[in-house]
């Protein structure tokens, strides 16, 4: 496996890797390693892995990253989440007309997709979930709106994502996750969703 | 207990922030100009993970009702306690009742009032900061609001032997320690020369997210986008517009515009303490 370490200041070391399962089964790995307590954050991304801890915890995790083994696909949290939906989204009837399919369409291939939780980024808790087919793809909307309500389910290019709430947003809105909210800071944990995660949409009729 | 009377352009509670939650989208916030903050605790005899009040650009003004030591630091600023004028950078006990008003800063923009016990509002995910980029954490201070103390001491005030003023930059130029990287692939030589040789200036986008720069424009060596990764403290971001932005307490988690350095822990301080204007200069270290 092809990794680049590079470094990022005094505390950060990205660690670059070919594939999201390579990021997955690393982020995973690295917690389970001799200094995984020492580690203040283990972020991953696209297609790498930042790692935030001391400079002498540092140096441990640069060696020990040249040793990692080859991850594949089974190396996951092994959990699959099963998040309820509506898909009743204010902009499905317009992306279906760009993608030229009907809703029924639509939305078999949207749920029959793998989909699995890639990184966290944009607003506490907000999972990017990597999985939306090729033929289902449209890049983000060319004005984004002010505030999208709390559980709107959106897609854009080959994510979906569901909004927490009270933030603008430039994604397609095409349904509504209909079950707890996947972030709620005074719960432990407060995510329902971690990286790696398989998530399946089951539609509620 | 102490009351805030009446706060300046924002006020908020600041501690060493949240780490530990970065993977889950929940920036590290704390302390903008942490050596400030540590040493506002250490004057009073606090733990270093107590909650302080962090004010912008100073005019703060509060009510002990209860007889405490407190201690400023950070960006200087006139201090009264009642009457009489105290010192910055020292502890100083103020009676109960009294009233502690801190006017505006000289130089600077952030500045620290510690009170002895920590100020004690409810943790969210094992923090008081105010995360002002996604809203975790209490919601600034306003006027007349009543702020209870925590028993966080050490019961050991510092020695002024202890006292190192941390770097709030107050000359028209200042230079910071940076190391290249992680995306020095992205950028050219020229481009190094062209960050290492400017003065950049300030502009007045700061706040506790980031430092937005002005100056010459920084191209990429690379023609494609690129994928969403993970930002330190300190990361200089370098968007499409080419001009950089230092990401300080509240920065965002992850971010798809490449980072052409990263600012030690001392230089995030002073950038954090850097004004609208001011020019800096980065430092290459190894």
């Amino acid at each position: 496996m092809t990794i680049t370490v590079r470094a990022a200041g005094d505390r950060g070391l990205l660690v670059e890797l070919p594939a999201a399962d390579d990021v997955h089964g690393l982020t995973g790995w690295l917690r389970e390693q001799a200094f995984g307590a020492d580690l203040e954050d283990v972020v991953p991304g696209t297609r790498t892995v930042l790692v935030i801890a001391a400079p002498a915890v540092l140096a441990s995790v640069s060696r020990a990253v040249e040793h990692a083994p080859a991850f594949d696909a089974a190396v996951r949290t092994g959990r699959t989440v099963e998040i309820p939906v509506v898909y009743d989204g204010v902009d499905l009837d317009a992306v279906c007309e760009r993608l030229g399919c009907g809703r029924a369409d639509f939305v078999r291939d949207h749920q029959q997709a793998e989909h699995t939780v890639a990184y966290f980024g944009f607003s506490p808790g907000l999972a990017f979930i990597e999985g939306v087919p090729d033929w289902l793809r449209l890049p983000r909307r060319d004005s984004p709106r002010v505030a999208i309500p709390a559980g709107s389910l959106a897609m854009a290019n080959e994510f979906t994502i569901v909004y927490p709430g009270g933030t603008p947003g430039g994604w397609h809105l095409i349904g509504t996750a209909t079950g707890p909210p996947l972030w709620q800071p005074d719960r432990t944990p407060p995510n329902l969703l971690e990286v790696g995660d398989r998530v399946v949409f089951v539609e509620q009729r | 207990m102490i009351e805030v009377v009446s706060v300046g352009v924002l006020a908020t509670i600041q501690d060493l922030g949240r780490p530990g939650h970065a993977h889950l989208g929940v920036p590290h916030s704390g302390a903008a100009d942490q050596p400030s903050f540590l040493l506002a605790n250490r004057l009073v005899g606090n733990v270093a993970s107590a909650a302080v009040v962090e004010l912008l650009a100073g005019g703060g003004v509060i009510r002990c009702h209860v007889s405490v030591d407190i201690a400023v630091t950070g960006a200087p600023v006139p201090v009264r306690v009642g009457p009489r004028e105290v010192a910055m950078n020292d502890s100083t006990h103020v009676q109960a009742g009294q009233i502690v008003n801190l006017g505006s800063p000289t130089a600077g923009l952030r500045t620290y009032i510690a009170v002895a016990g920590g100020i004690d509002v409810p943790a969210v995910l094992g923090s008081r900061a105010t995360d002002t980029l996604c809203g975790v954490g209490p919601p600034p201070l306003t006027a007349g609001q009543r702020l209870g103390l925590d028993a966080a001491t050490s019961g050991v005030p510092a020695a002024p032997t202890d006292v190192v003023r941390p770097p709030v930059p107050d000359s028209a130029e200042f230079t910071v320690a940076y190391r290249r990287g992680p995306r020095d692939d992205w950028f050219t030589a020229a481009s190094f020369e062209t960050f290492e040789g400017a003065a950049w200036q300030v502009t007045a986008e700061v706040n506790r997210v980031g430092a937005r720069l002005a100056g010459p424009a920084l191209g990429y060596a690379e023609d494609r986008q690129l994928p969403t990764e993970g930002m330190v403290l300190g990361a200089v971001q370098v968007p499409a517009s080419g001009q950089p932005i230092v990401f300080l307490a509240d920065h965002p988690t992850v971010g798809g515009y490449p980072v052409i350095g990263v600012v030690n822990a001392v230089g995030v301080a002073t950038m954090a303490q850097a004004r609208p204007g001011q020019r800096v200069r980065f430092q290459r270290v190894p």
